[in-house]
């Protein structure tokens, strides 16, 4: 936990005061501080886009990890994810139609992805439903569903290929330009998610005992997984609204949490939040760094990262296991 | 008490299941046997409300299918036959017996530190407590499990399977367990396939034969039907006389019922 508040501070600094061609960490610095002489351009900077960018980008990471940590717990398969379940490709689709064919702004895009992740899991609860509410059903409904979403959005993109031009920040996953509304909106729903997380893990600590077990200890098995699932949707909704569709994090830090050595599962929604927040503000200080000027789609750096670092936690599990 | 009346449960619409009357009480041990698909899990997993039924089971008066998941887990607790070797100390998995009695923010009190010091010391698991479940062997797994629904402190307790896989000193240290649950007043069923010691330690003993109880009564009474014994699971039951042995009862079966 220290580790990762370390690494999130860190991270914050980097995001608000690292210097480019024109202006100084000093000058960052001083516009902070309010100090006479303090550059005003530096201020609008940091006021106006470095901070709502990373309040956006802890958000973000959190409503992410979360979301990845409440799936992976309800279905006790470490490979759900929001982007497993259909929820950043329903998020997609809607947000294409929002912004393309309905030609709107960047804030009905942001209400149009949420719209779409929310129909998205509310399909695979439904499909879950009438197939007997098992958990590897739940898994098949949202592979389904995803791939169902992304064939749609392939067909706009094909009928139509001058609207997707200026979406693939988005459907890379992008902190860039966000509007204000949108991360209001995004750190409203994060927040109000992670506190109903933190009061539902203790029964989902009882499905790791398997579904005949937690229901003998008092969990009603079927409705509170449902309550998880959408949970996780409602946080991973919030989240791509704003960001765009990033797929690493809820499956990376839920995974990176659980070895860490802690059982209480509410303190692994605690380390999600401090190490999601991170990872997402990292990747988007490499990713306006790493070529500037030019800047790339925080997605883009979580998935080159992620996916090394990920190949390397499932090899060094499996010597453990030996 | 629990009270079951023209009852018929099952999985998926076959309804597998079919008894007319089945009572167990406080301080009582009723053994479940039958053979391999009788239906002995199904009747556990009905009376702890995890099955849709028709007719009546009724716990202390309540039918158990209108019982909150919580308010229900507190009258009554489920260890089912398999436990899996879950990467979790032992002093957690205990104290997730404890989760009915928890309020909104789930954080343990005096009383269920209690319940859980005074589940731990009835299984001599306490030196165990940091220890991982996965970590342990089948019968001590298997005690932490019962611990874990010990400490529910539920008066009536269901059981699938508790002896199976283990060794003669856990088995022992099991149904001495029994015992002394049933002292305190616990109304203990036990779907079990150790027939020896099911009818070494129970009060009463039920024989289920597709889905149907063909005989219920004391272990001498049942113990006493050779033909119906014979014919439901294939071998007899015979009482080894010494009083002073664990198991009291012995199987008989002839090499002609396997032809």
């Amino acid at each position: 936990m220290i580790v990762g508040l370390f690494l999130l501070v860190t991270a914050i600094v980097l995001a608000l005061f690292s210097s480019n061609a024109s202006l100084s960490f000093i000058d960052f610095l001083q516009a902070l501080t309010g100090r006479e002489g303090a550059d005003e351009t530096a201020f609008l900077i940091l006021s106006g886009v470095r901070a709502p960018r990373a309040v956006a980008g802890i958000f973000c990471g959190i409503g992410l990890s979360v979301a990845g940590l409440l799936m992976q717990e309800a279905l006790n398969n470490q490979l759900a994810a929001p982007s497993v379940m259909g929820i950043n490709s329903g998020a997609g689709l809607f947000a294409l139609v929002g912004s393309c064919l309905l030609h709107g702004s960047a804030l009905l895009r942001g209400a149009f992805s949420f719209a779409g992740a929310i129909v998205s899991i509310a399909l695979v609860l439904l499909i879950s439903v009438y197939s007997g509410s098992r958990k590897s059903t739940m898994i098949l409904s949202g592979v389904a569903v995803s791939a169902m979403m992304s064939a749609f959005t392939n067909l706009i993109i094909t009928l139509r290929p001058d609207s997707v031009s200026d979406k693939a920040a988005f459907q890379l996953g992008s902190l860039q330009s966000i509007p204000m509304p949108l991360i209001v909106l995004t750190t409203i729903c994060v927040v109000i998610g992670t506190f109903g997380a933190l009061f539902l893990v203790p029964g989902m600590e009882l499905f790791k005992l398997g579904d005949e077990m937690a229901m003998g200890l008092g969990v009603s098995v079927r409705s509170y997984r449902y309550l998880c699932v959408f949970l996780a949707a409602f946080l991973s909704a919030a989240a791509v609204t704003s960001c765009g569709l990033i797929s690493f994090v809820g499956l990376i830090i839920p995974n990176l949490v659980r070895r860490m050595e802690t059982e209480r599962s509410r303190m692994q929604v605690l380390l999600c939040v401090v190490w999601g927040g991170a990872l997402v503000l990292f990747a988007d200080t490499l990713a306006k760094t790493l070529f500037y000027p030019y800047e790339l789609p925080v997605g883009m750096i979580l998935s080159i990262l992620g996916a090394p670092f990920f190949i390397l936690m499932i090899i060094s599990r499996k010597k453990r296991i030996k | 008490m629990i009270e079951l009346t023209n009852l018929t449960a099952g999985y998926g619409g076959v309804q597998k299941l079919h008894i007319d009357r089945f009572a167990l009480k406080p301080s009582e041990i009723v053994s479940i046997i039958g053979n391999n698909g009788s239906g002995k899990s199904t009747l556990l997993k009905t009376i702890d409300g995890q099955l849709e039924y028709r007719g009546n089971v009724l716990i202390d008066e309540k039918e158990v299918s209108r019982l909150p998941a919580k308010k229900r887990a507190r009258m009554i607790s489920f260890l089912p036959q398999q436990v899996l070797p879950v990467d979790m100390s032992v002093a957690l998995l205990i104290s997730h017996g404890r989760f009915s009695f928890g309020d909104f923010s789930h954080t343990l009190n005096a009383e269920d530190k209690a319940a859980i010091e005074d589940a731990l010391k009835m299984v001599r698991l306490e030196s165990y407590r940091q220890k991982k479940v996965s970590d342990l062997s089948g019968g001590e797994r298997t005690l932490s499990y019962l611990a874990m629904v010990i400490a529910q402190k539920s008066r009536y307790m269901l059981l699938d399977e508790p002896l199976s896989d283990i060794d003669i000193p856990h088995k022992l240290h099991i149904c001495k367990i029994l015992e002394n649950l049933k002292k305190s007043g616990t109304g203990i069923l036990i779907a079990s396939h150790d027939i020896p010691m099911s009818f070494s330690i129970s009060d009463r003993i039920c024989v289920l034969d597709g889905g149907e109880i063909v005989v219920c009564g004391t272990p001498s009474e049942v113990a006493a039907q050779d033909e119906m014994m014979k014919k439901t699971l294939g071998a007899c039951v015979r009482a080894n006389g010494d009083g002073d042995m664990l198991y009291k009862y012995s199987l008989y079966a002839r090499a002609e019922t396997y032809s």
